[in-house]
């Protein structure tokens, strides 16, 4: 699953360019920030301007075609200097506070150069910056740096005319890069004699200018707990080793939370037609490095260890954003509540006549001998959030635990009771990890999700009925995290009409599924899913939650789409 | 107003019928205080249009449509033309029957009845504005079902059956997906007309500047409104929430403009700080930074 994730920063940067830009779906090869990481408001505003005036295409297919030169660098600057000045005399006109944009732009730039140290100054490049303090020394009617000859030249060339057209002003970039340059190879160069600027290089090239126009390749930041797929420790360490030993299932998970005598009834009432000989194991407990006995636990201890680690540095990483969605959600949330809220009769002043206070009046002399019905929203339901805990989910396992954490505070500071658990299938078990209890007055235990093993949907369904009923509640709802594609490695069992066992995958796993689904609903259990997955399993989803899930693309999609969810959900419990 | 609506090239028929109807109806003079003079004109001549259609022909009326589209504006511009006194009545969640009708109190010595702004309007023949009525609960508006269809009377229990004033009007405002609001009882809808209320066009915008800040600069009217249709865009790519889509904030900022304050507090006061989360404050801040000025004195907006 490829998703595009951004931090405050990069998508204010990008708030910046779309707002200049007037739409929403442009992807910018570039954006702008200062040396301390802020969105750069002028050189972002001027990349927008650029597709509002100019056509984009042409600009990308220039830039590309120097894309991966030594230069690359300066030369990106170097046009974006033209650009900024013919953008500048066409927008002008119709926005009149630009002019105070550009001279604000220019005073931070001069206030930021008179704080550099000496080995700031020795770092930069001394053509471009020279270009920079020229053009901006003239912005505010200063005098400027003291050029040779031929960099007055090319700084007279880079103020280019608002009347140019795109063809205009990239004939004149490639004429400048030719003249003063010598690069004329504008084709691109073979991949193999390309080169990237990555680690201290990139730095070292990024202090350039004060402020300074980067690529936006960095943007996409992917998780990198290794390939989708089977390749896992976990897969492996399922494939591996079948015994069904619940000694190893304590090892790895922790004591179950029931007694054995309960588990057995567990399994005998749930573990029916196509799961039967499968098991379940409840865990409460996180694994252990230290105490655990075998090599196989220890690595999943250390494993599980490490990926709590990073789940939490995610969430901090995007923590302001984060909370903004928690506070979205938690809005929505109690709108939604507040709707079906049931009226409680207050003693008032006017109102209902309420006989039982009447003799107030003669006896007190007191107007209080009526009734007003207030409205207090007052949950009597309960949440059970379900994650796919699976190998599937290896590359997007914080992205996973932030949302699965902001869905879970959210409902919590509404008081309604949650509970967040895990799931997966290793050796024939289906291990139900319980992260969140309904009881417990915080979600941190949510970043102790990983992912291993597989995912036997139908299975983990039937449990989650077990902990549904464990809340206490009246109604409940049961919210899925999942790709809506179910996958087991121990196949289907052999029941009613099915004289054979079955693959636990395709459609027999989304039949087995969506049976579930339906057992649930019937005991009055409001599911539905939130579906992470690709295009091509939409399908999936829909044939399993019979429409009732909604998809995200973007972890920043959440909050409308589960406040969505739940409003649906709380509505049907009324 | 009528001459306003001439110049809006509202048709004459419709205009001549206004006329009728004021004839017919004049207010009585004890309730003078209730028809104001809108404070915002209402730019549009369609919707001017269809909505005085309806209410000549009897119809209450069911303006829908997001933020900042004229809702109110509309009713209160439709009453003022009218020439009728105007109940308004916000709705929300704990609103009941007792409220909009009446209720019982004391006296001292005994329970009297307390009437409620629905009933106050139907007896009067005003025009009741019925604010963000999918606020309210279905069940708290079963009452209004038989003032508004044919019947035209109020059932009080305990008390009188009363007939409603003809002159009477209701409109009704609502904004379908606003936090808080629900789907309209179907038998309630068929009660009413519906206008699904047009973003106001920028040409609209501009006018109501200018008619409002006579004095603000033409150049400076036209970065306004673009700054409203900036943030207007940005609410609908879901980058920020609806409430920095705020006209009335935006109109109460270049007040505050006029009256002294600098461009970027004032801006602040009317739209950036109605957004209580950070980072949306941020985006709003730099739509607004790049239509307007922030250090300006006021003299350079205002001639």
């Amino acid at each position: 699953m490829k998703k595009y994730l951004y931090t405050a920063e990069q998508r204010q940067a990008l708030n910046i360019v779309w707002n200049a830009a007037g739409r929403y779906d442009y992807n910018p090869p570039f954006v702008a920030y200062n040396p301390h990481g802020v969105p750069e408001f002028y050189l972002n505003f001027v990349v927008g301007l650029s597709d509002k005036w100019f056509n984009t295409e042409k600009l990308f297919d220039f830039f590309e075609s120097y894309a991966g030169t030594a230069h690359q660098k300066v030369f990106d600057n170097i046009t974006w200097l033209a650009l900024e000045n013919s953008l500048y005399e066409k927008e002008l006109p119709h926005r009149p506070a630009l002019k105070i944009m550009r001279e604000n732009h220019a005073l931070g730039f001069f206030r930021e150069e008179s704080t550099m140290s000496r080995q700031e100054w020795m770092a930069k490049n001394n053509l471009l910056y020279s270009l920079l303090s020229e053009r901006w020394a003239s912005v505010l009617g200063r005098k400027g740096p003291v050029l040779s000859p031929r960099e007055k030249g090319l700084a007279k060339r880079l103020k280019a005319g608002g009347g140019l057209s795109t063809d205009g002003i990239l004939d004149l970039m490639r004429a400048i890069l030719k003249d003063y340059f010598l690069f004329s190879r504008f084709k691109g160069l073979p991949n193999a004699l390309k080169f990237h600027f990555k680690g201290k290089l990139a730095d070292l090239l990024a202090r350039f200018a004060s402020a300074e126009i980067v690529r936006t390749d960095t943007l996409e930041i992917r998780s990198s707990q290794g390939k989708p797929g089977g390749s896992s420790s976990g897969r492996n360490f399922s494939k591996r080793r079948k015994s069904e030993s619940k000694n190893e299932m304590e090892a790895c998970f922790g004591r179950s939370l029931y007694s054995p005598t309960e588990q057995a009834v567990l399994e005998h009432s749930l573990c029916t037609d196509g799961d039967s000989g499968r098991h379940l194991w409840f865990a409460r407990g996180v694994p252990d490095s230290r105490s655990a006995k075998t090599p196989d636990a220890k690595a999943i201890a250390v494993n599980a260890e490490k990926q709590y680690q990073k789940n939490r540095s995610y969430y901090a990483a995007y923590s302001g954003r984060n909370s903004s969605t928690i506070r979205h959600l938690k809005a929505q949330i109690t709108g939604a509540l507040s709707q079906h809220a049931e009226p409680v009769p207050i003693a008032s002043r006017s109102g209902r006549l309420s006989a039982g206070r009447v003799w107030r009046g003669t006896v007190l002399h007191s107007s209080c001998v009526f009734e007003r019905r207030m409205t207090e929203p007052q949950p009597d339901f309960s949440v059970l959030l379900l994650l796919d805990a699976s190998a599937s989910r290896l590359e997007s396992q914080e992205v996973i635990a932030s949302q699965a954490y902001m869905i879970s505070e959210s409902l919590r500071l509404c008081r309604i009771p949650v509970e967040v658990d895990a799931f997966r299938s290793l050796r024939g078990f289906t291990v139900f990890q319980i992260l969140k209890s309904y009881r417990e007055g915080n979600s941190l235990g949510v970043f102790r999700y990983f992912s291993s093993g597989w995912n036997r949907d139908g299975l983990a369904l039937k449990a989650a009925g077990v902990r549904l009923k464990a809340s206490g509640t009246g109604s409940r709802i049961l919210l899925v995290l999942t790709d809506a594609s179910p996958n087991d490695a121990e196949p289907v069992s052999p029941y009613g009409n099915r004289p054979l066992p079955l693959d636990y995958s395709g459609s027999a796993g989304i039949e087995e599924t969506a049976r579930e689904i339906k057992a649930l609903r019937s005991k009055n259990v409001q599911a539905s899913a939130i579906f992470l997955g690709e295009d091509s399993e939409a399908k999936n989803a829909e044939k399993i939650y019979s429409g009732n899930f909604v998809r995200i693309h973007r972890s920043d999609e959440i909050s409308k789409a589960v406040g969505r969810l739940l409003k649906d959900n709380i509505s049907s419990l009324y | 107003m009528l001459d306003f609506l001439s110049e809006e090239k509202v048709s004459k028929f419709i205009i001549d019928g206004i006329k009728e109807y004021r004839q017919k109806y004049p207010a009585e003079e004890a309730l003078n205080s209730r028809i104001v003079r809108p404070r915002y004109p209402y730019y549009g001549h369609e919707v001017w249009e269809e909505a005085a259609s309806a209410v000549l022909s009897g119809a209450n009326l069911l303006l829908t449509g997001p933020k900042a589209t004229g809702k109110n504006v509309l009713a209160e511009n439709l009453a003022y033309v009218f020439g009728r006194p105007v109940w308004n009545i916000s709705f929300h969640i704990n609103i009941d029957a007792s409220y909009l009708i009446g209720t019982d109190t004391f006296d001292g010595e005994k329970v009297v009845f307390r009437p409620g702004p629905v009933y106050q309007c139907a007896r009067c023949g005003g025009f009741g504005v019925l604010d963000e009525i999918n606020m309210a609960k279905n069940e708290a508006l079963v009452v209004l079902h038989e003032i508004l269809d044919y019947r035209h009377t109020i059932d009080i229990p305990g008390y009188d059956s009363i007939k409603v004033n003809p002159a009477t009007r209701f409109i009704a405002t609502m904004n379908y997906g606003y936090a808080g609001t629900r789907e309209l009882n179907e038998a309630l809808t068929s009660r009413f007309v519906v206008i699904s209320m047009p973003q106001i066009s920028m040409e609209n915008l501009q006018k109501l500047l200018q008619h409002t800040f006579p004095s603000l600069k033409k150049k400076w009217i036209q970065q306004f409104a673009l700054l409203f249709d900036d943030l207007r865009r940005k609410a609908e790519a879901s980058e920020v929430s609806e409430r920095a889509v705020d006209l009335r904030g935006l109109m109460d900022a270049i007040r505050l403009m006029q009256n002294g304050l600098s461009a970027g507090e004032a801006l602040n006061m009317g739209i950036t700080n109605k957004s209580f989360d950070p980072y949306e404050r941020n985006l709003i801040r730099d739509v607004i930074k790049a239509r307007i000025p922030q250090n300006l004195e006021n003299q350079y907006f205002f001639e």
